[in-house]
């Protein structure tokens, strides 16, 4: 018999009597104070006004083998700055890059990752896609909660295609009163990782003026604890 | 008005973020009361919480708590239904992997050998407000009194007429509405992976390897969720599971199964006793059922 079965426990129970505690929120005497209320986190829920919505789509083939697979999403403005990282794969975005440099370099200088909060990391690092088609949006606010002003702005997504072989699409969409939408280029890097495409393409940007996100509705995200 | 705009109460207790939504204040200050005693009579890290006393009572009788005494009760039938894939006897193996101290210490600790398997003998005397196991064999309710502690406090507000409300104990999730009213919406924690609609009352729990993970001295790469049938942290292939539940202890139970079943035995066992499933397998793929919407 294998160590899998051994191991199982199924105790033996014996009750006497009868479970005395009754339902209820009363268990332990008066209620103390609540703590003061804090505000939803921000991916539940944003009541800061936006211009809209940006959706960022892309198309999404897994690589077979190690190192790869590993994407960031981000946002710049026109003059490049780091505005929002919207989404990158946990293995970077929890620190895989102190094992494998070469991931996601573009979008962790962009966004000064090393220095990046523990509650920045956790809005932002999500486990590895799955193969098709995936959309993403951004709400049009900062990495600050505030609303950003009308103009163009670049969308990023970097992937590792295998091992330091990297695509960077980049394109830009104009954010402000009209619907917009954009179309991404792509570059390799280094020399030769165009051998390796096929993991990213049709990448592209829609802004929806005055759309705000579905998640209005969400009451909570259900997560491991 | 929508969900999102409804009054929310934050506190960290039970070694997470728990929230309550949608109560009036006085309400609220009530559950987080109860959740807090829950902290104090479950908790394997103080040393005079029921829990402490029970593990190092080495097979005498210990004095303690009716509720207790009625989590390890349920907590056993738990584990009776499950065929021990579920198990709140789990202590002594999960100690075993260096988490044997508050969280934020476990990082760096060593692992120690696993203690042998046993066939524990439970003895719970709700006359006597007793409760016995054997020399070796630990309590650990604490995923599992989590949300069961959430469900009581929902039950009972739902009971006191309590319209609607939302506890949300670390991303295990129970709310309930009114008639006609606004539904609520839960979204598992990762893009694409999916959203389940509670209503007009129910539950849904994950489980997951990446959460409370650590390296240990040695090196090695651990995290909290054992397999009964291994004695050590669940190697099934899966890195996520939730489930959907009309109770929050049930869906605890039947992630944390899902999870160690892994991503494709988990759902082939257990879909026909939830009403939603999402599992998110080691390397990204995710499959979902029953209630749960991409």
């Amino acid at each position: 018999m294998s160590d899998r079965t051994t191991r199982l426990i199924i105790p033996i129970v014996v009750v006497t009597g009868v479970a005395a505690v009754g339902v209820g929120v009363g268990w332990s005497g008066p209620p103390a104070s609540p703590p003061e209320p804090t505000p939803d986190p921000p991916a539940a829920v944003s009541s800061v006004p936006s211009l809209g919505l940006v959706r960022i789509d892309y198309r999404l083939e897994r690589q077979r083998g190690h190192a790869s697979n590993q994407i960031a999403v981000w946002i710049e403005d026109a003059a490049g700055q780091h505005v929002r990282s919207l989404f990158a794969t946990s293995f970077t975005a929890e620190g895989g890059y102190a094992r494998r440099p070469m991931s996601l370099p573009a979008w962790r200088g962009s966004a000064r990752w090393e220095q990046a909060s523990d509650e920045l990391v956790e809005a932002v690092a999500r486990p590895a896609q799955d193969s098709g088609t995936h959309s993403l949006y951004w709400d049009g606010l900062d990495e600050f909660g505030a609303p950003v002003a009308p103009g163009t702005y670049r969308f990023l997504v970097e992937g590792n295609l295998r091992w330091e072989n990297r695509v960077l699409f980049t394109g830009t969409v104009a954010v402000g009163s009209a619907p917009a939408a954009g179309d991404a280029s792509a570059e390799y890097a280094p020399p030769g990782a165009e051998a390796h495409a096929g993991m990213l393409a049709e990448v592209r940007a829609e802004f929806l003026p005055g759309e705000r996100m579905q998640p209005d509705m969400i009451s909570a995200y259900s997560r491991g604890s | 008005m929508t969900a999102g705009m409804m009054h929310s109460v934050t506190d960290r207790l039970m070694g997470t973020d728990v929230r309550v939504v949608g109560l009036p204040p006085a309400l609220a200050a009530e559950a987080f009361t109860a959740l807090r005693h829950a902290e104090q009579v479950f908790s394997r890290f103080l040393p005079d919480s029921d829990t402490s006393r029970v593990n190092a009572g080495a097979g005498r009788p210990v004095r303690v708590s009716p509720l207790f005494a009625a989590a390890l009760q349920e907590a056993c039938e738990h584990a009776a239904t499950t065929g021990g894939l579920f198990s709140p006897l789990l202590g002594a193996e999960v100690a075993a992997t260096g988490y044997d101290v508050d969280f934020a210490r476990v990082p760096g600790r060593p692992a120690r050998p696993l203690p042998p398997p046993s066939e524990p003998r439970v003895v719970i005397d709700h006359e006597r407000g007793t409760v016995a196991v054997p020399y070796g064999v630990a309590v650990d309710l604490g995923g599992f009194v989590k949300g069961w502690a959430a469900q009581r406090v929902a039950t009972d507000l739902r009971a006191r007429g309590v319209p609607r409300g939302l506890v949300d104990a670390g991303g295990d999730v129970v709310a309930w509405h009114e008639p006609g009213g606004t539904q609520w919406e839960v979204a598992i924690a990762a893009p694409g992976e999916g959203t389940i609609t509670l209503s007009p009352y129910g539950a849904a729990a994950t489980s997951s390897t990446a959460r409370r993970s650590w390296t240990g001295a040695d090196g090695v790469r651990r995290h909290h969720v054992i397999d009964p049938r291994t004695g050590r942290p669940a190697d099934s292939g899966c890195a996520q599971a939730t489930v959907a539940a009309p109770d929050l202890a049930t869906a605890e139970v039947l992630a944390t199964c899902m999870l160690v079943l892994g991503p494709e035995e988990g759902p082939r066992r257990l879909a026909e006793r939830v009403s939603g499933w999402c599992t998110v397998d080691d390397s990204g793929r995710v499959r979902r059922g029953g209630g749960v919407r991409a």
